[in-house]
């Protein structure tokens, strides 16, 4: 493997990761307040739907991936009205939900498989003077401008979850919901606020995909991000950092088995090892899964995850 | 300095859950300025009453006023908003935050940005003010009880409270604590603040308040009525409804010092033959240089009573989650009838004759959301509920449980009933119910009285005299130095992390307060 083999990996692995960033950082979000959702591979596609729909119909990609957040967050909100308010079980609510979302996207996307990648949407853009950096420069500013987003958003969020208020309260109503009730915290408002918000994250990751790193729409795009993305929660420890390096690895490892898929070795294209290799990532997703579990003594995951209020 | 007195009026407030009252017309005047006590059995609605008036729980019937204008509380926010906060008497704390985090949260002053260094030195200089001792940057999990509580405190003191609801605030303090705590109560109170005293300890009741009221039964039997001349026995009598005949006894506390009467002409078993051969031991053992216990060696035999005391957080957990198989020490060796069991994990002590009742019922005795049956055959299901195909027997747990809920006098439900229901009291007493069934070897209790009323902590103290009269062996691990005293004939001294002294019956009282403040050395 030479140099530039690494460098046009670790270019994509960045780019494949973004969709897995959000998701995951939404995902982070609504179980830091307590509630899990596992609705995130419906959202993802019913948003990336959207966001090629609205794009097209627009002509505005911007237009297309504000659409996809809105998507993202109105399926949200759905799961915060059937758990938090009527209480229904979390884990049936985001099952459920993942079910409508897929229909959502097949049934508004039929019209829109035919425009293959005629679709407006985000090209690269080189940051100046930054892209020039050799190797780094080209792997980590030479990308969509989703992805500097991103770049902003993680320590943002670190900083906002140990620095600010609402950070505060965050963390508290995850853990204990009674206790921050008792402090006079409403814990059905912030439920709601987190779980909308992290819907909206992730139907920008939902978005992120159909206008940016696969232009264009097609069934089931998402491919099961929506439930990697679940996974690297876990693996980033409900911590902004942890899930950003999280979704790094496996958007890599993703690029990774397409680029071996790819190369002119008669080995790597025998079908069976193909099949093998796209199974890597999720694999991988166990296997590190478990050695998170086995050497991570308090995973951390929010003590009130799945309870009501 | 004189403040203007607020007057806050429970007036006629009726709390029903279902078809069960919990609070019947209760009328209460509270002032600022004043330490004004509640007391009654468990069960008699005192914690309901409580929630009223913190907001958390919105009466049936009836009004509550604020110098006479009514208000009322759709949170407990709206409650903290009129000065009112409440220390509740399992805590509410956010176990993973730390405690400056925990102290904070939720405060209206709080800015959108928060500068902990600002808050922190905020937080110090109240905890200065009051003389107390907290790691603040520590998460609250890895803090003891007592820590807990002044966590709890001071997340009421930083806001602007003018009535202060504690809820049994010294079940979790030793007795120097409680003392330093009762007299910062009564700085609180001549400071303006209106404090609001849930107790069972009636002489502690009667140091610290100017007035009390008695619940029972959902009913104010007393209301608003001065502590001057009021004595232990008649206020006892008033609390019960009854004056029970054993509270007669003329047990003779030493001048100067109440003994609770729940404590009074016990009939403890003789000692066993100190040759005969212990149940358990331990032989140096260790769980950490921090907070950890450090070669502790203790022995208990058979009929025997041992009490371990010392203030709370020096290691009473680490010996008894060692003693009892939860946690594996990291050096020396566990005994069981002579067998070393060392790091054999509950389920073998367990199956060795080993019980154990911890200190916290809520989170480690129990699981609200099972039922009391459930509850009951939590620890021996396998032995002894089980039936074909490894299904539940629910008909023999049901029956034993409505034998137990009789013989230990459990109220407050039956065996279908969820155990988040159950007062405190009535939670002890089956969790006890389930500890001695069968037949024990050991029985390990930490603080097995805490927040109990004194008809149902003198019941406890009794049941575990007759487990030791029929041989089986006790460690009595408590922070109530009284209770230690009264039950048992050998007095260990644990202080941080080692044992500092053994002694037997009779007790020499200066010497063991001396252990406790770590002033003797020498086994």
């Amino acid at each position: 493997m030479n140099a530039s083999f690494m460098e046009n990996l670790l270019s994509a692995g960045v780019e494949r990761s973004l969709p897995l960033f959000y998701a995951a950082t939404g995902e982070t979000l609504s179980e830091l307040s307590g509630v899990l959702n596992l609705g995130q591979e419906g959202i993802m596609l019913a948003s990336a739907m959207t966001a090629v729909a609205v794009s097209h119909t627009t002509g505005s990609a911007m237009a297309g991936l504000m659409a996809g957040m809105a998507m993202g967050g109105a399926m949200a909100l759905l799961h915060a009205l059937l758990t938090v308010t009527l209480r229904a079980d979390q884990v049936v609510a985001g099952l459920s939900l993942v079910f409508v979302g897929t229909g959502i996207a097949s049934v508004g996307g039929a019209g829109l498989v035919a425009l293959r990648q005629g679709v407006p949407h985000f090209e690269p853009w080189a940051i100046p003077l930054l892209s020039d950096i050799p190797f780094l420069g080209n792997v980590l500013f030479n990308q969509v401008p989703l992805v500097y987003a991103a770049y902003l958003m993680i320590p943002t969020i670190h900083w906002w979850l140990g620095h600010t208020r609402a950070g505060l309260n965050l963390r508290a109503v995850g853990e204990n919901p009674a206790a921050a009730s008792a402090m006079g915290l409403s814990v059905t408002r912030l439920r709601y606020l987190y779980v909308v918000v992290g819907g909206v994250l992730t139907g920008l990751g939902g978005a992120s995909l159909s206008l940016a790193i696969t232009p264009g729409w097609s069934d089931g795009l998402s491919n099961g991000q929506g439930w990697i993305a679940i996974g690297l929660v876990i693996v980033g420890g409900w911590r902004p950092w942890g899930v950003a390096l999280a979704a790094f690895f496996f958007g890599t490892l993703q690029r990774l088995t397409l680029d071996l898929q790819g190369s002119q070795s008669e080995f790597l294209d025998s079908p069976l090892v193909g099949l093998f290799l796209r199974m890597a990532p999720y694999l991988g997703a166990i296997v590190v899964l478990v050695l998170v579990t086995r050497f991570k003594k308090r995973l951390g995951a929010p003590e009130g995850l799945g309870k009501p209020a | 300095m004189t403040h203007p007195v607020t007057t806050l009026n429970v007036h006629g407030v009726s709390v029903h859950f279902g078809e069960v009252v919990a609070c019947d017309d209760v009328n209460l005047t509270l002032n600022t300025g004043e330490v004004h006590a509640v007391v009654g059995e468990n069960g008699a609605g005192k914690s309901t009453l409580m929630h009223v008036l913190a907001g958390a729980l919105r009466p049936t019937l009836g009004t509550l006023q604020v110098d006479g204008v009514p208000v009322s509380f759709r949170s407990a926010q709206d409650a903290q908003d009129l000065g009112i906060s409440m220390v509740y008497q399992n805590f509410r704390l956010v176990e993973r935050l730390t405690a400056l985090e925990n102290i904070v949260l939720g405060w209206k002053k709080l800015p959108r940005r928060l500068n902990w260094r600002h808050l922190e030195t905020l937080v110090k200089e109240q905890c200065e003010a009051l003389q107390l001792d907290l790691p603040l940057h520590r998460p609250v999990f890895e803090l003891s009880a007592g820590e807990k509580q002044k966590t709890t405190l001071l997340r009421a003191l930083i806001r602007e409270t003018r009535f202060l609801i504690l809820d049994e605030p010294t079940a979790v303090l030793t007795p120097h604590e409680a003392q330093r705590f009762l007299a910062l109560v009564n700085r609180l109170a001549t400071q303006g603040m209106g404090v609001i005293f849930v107790s069972h300890k009636l002489p502690e009741v009667l140091s610290v308040a100017n007035r009390v009221s008695v619940l029972r039964h959902g009913r104010t039997l007393l209301s608003n009525h001065s502590t001057q001349g009021l004595s232990p026995a008649s206020l006892a009598a008033c609390m019960v409804g009854e004056v029970p005949t054993e509270l007669h006894s003329t047990g003779d506390p030493s001048p100067g010092r109440m003994l609770s009467p729940s404590l009074q002409g016990l009939d403890l078993p003789e000692a066993p033959d100190p040759k005969s051969p212990p149940i358990a031991e331990l032989e140096g053992v260790f769980t950490g240089a921090e907070g950890g216990l450090r070669d502790v060696h203790f022995a208990v035999r058979a009929g025997e009573i041992v009490a371990l005391a010392g203030v709370s957080g020096n290691g009473q957990k680490d010996f008894v989650e060692v003693l009892s198989g939860l946690k594996r020490p990291q050096g020396g060796r566990v005994r069981l009838e002579g067998d070393d069991v060392t790091g054999k994990g509950p389920r073998v002590f367990q199956k060795r004759g080993v019980r154990y009742l911890s200190e916290d019922r809520y989170d480690e005795g129990a699981h609200p959301e099972l039922t009391l049956a459930e509850t009951s055959f939590l620890k021996d299901y396998r032995q002894r509920a089980r039936s074909p195909f490894h299904l539940l027997n629910r008909k023999l747990m049901a029956f034993e449980t409505k034998e137990r809920l009789r013989a230990f006098d459990v109220r407050g439900g039956n065996e279908n009933s969820l155990c988040g229901s159950l007062s405190g009291g009535n939670l002890q007493k089956l969790l006890l119910s389930r500890e001695l069934a069968g037949t024990p070897k050991l029985i390990i209790v930490h603080e097995p009285a805490q927040g109990l009323d004194l008809h149902a902590a003198r019941f406890v103290y009794e049941q575990i005299l007759s487990a030791a009269a029929s041989g089986c062996g006790i460690v009595l691990v408590s922070s109530d130095l009284e209770e230690t005293l009264a039950l048992a004939h050998t007095l260990y001294v644990l202080y941080r992390g080692k044992i500092m002294s053994v002694s037997q019956r009779p007790f020499q009282r200066p010497a063991v307060g001396r252990a406790m403040a770590g002033l003797e050395e020498g086994v």
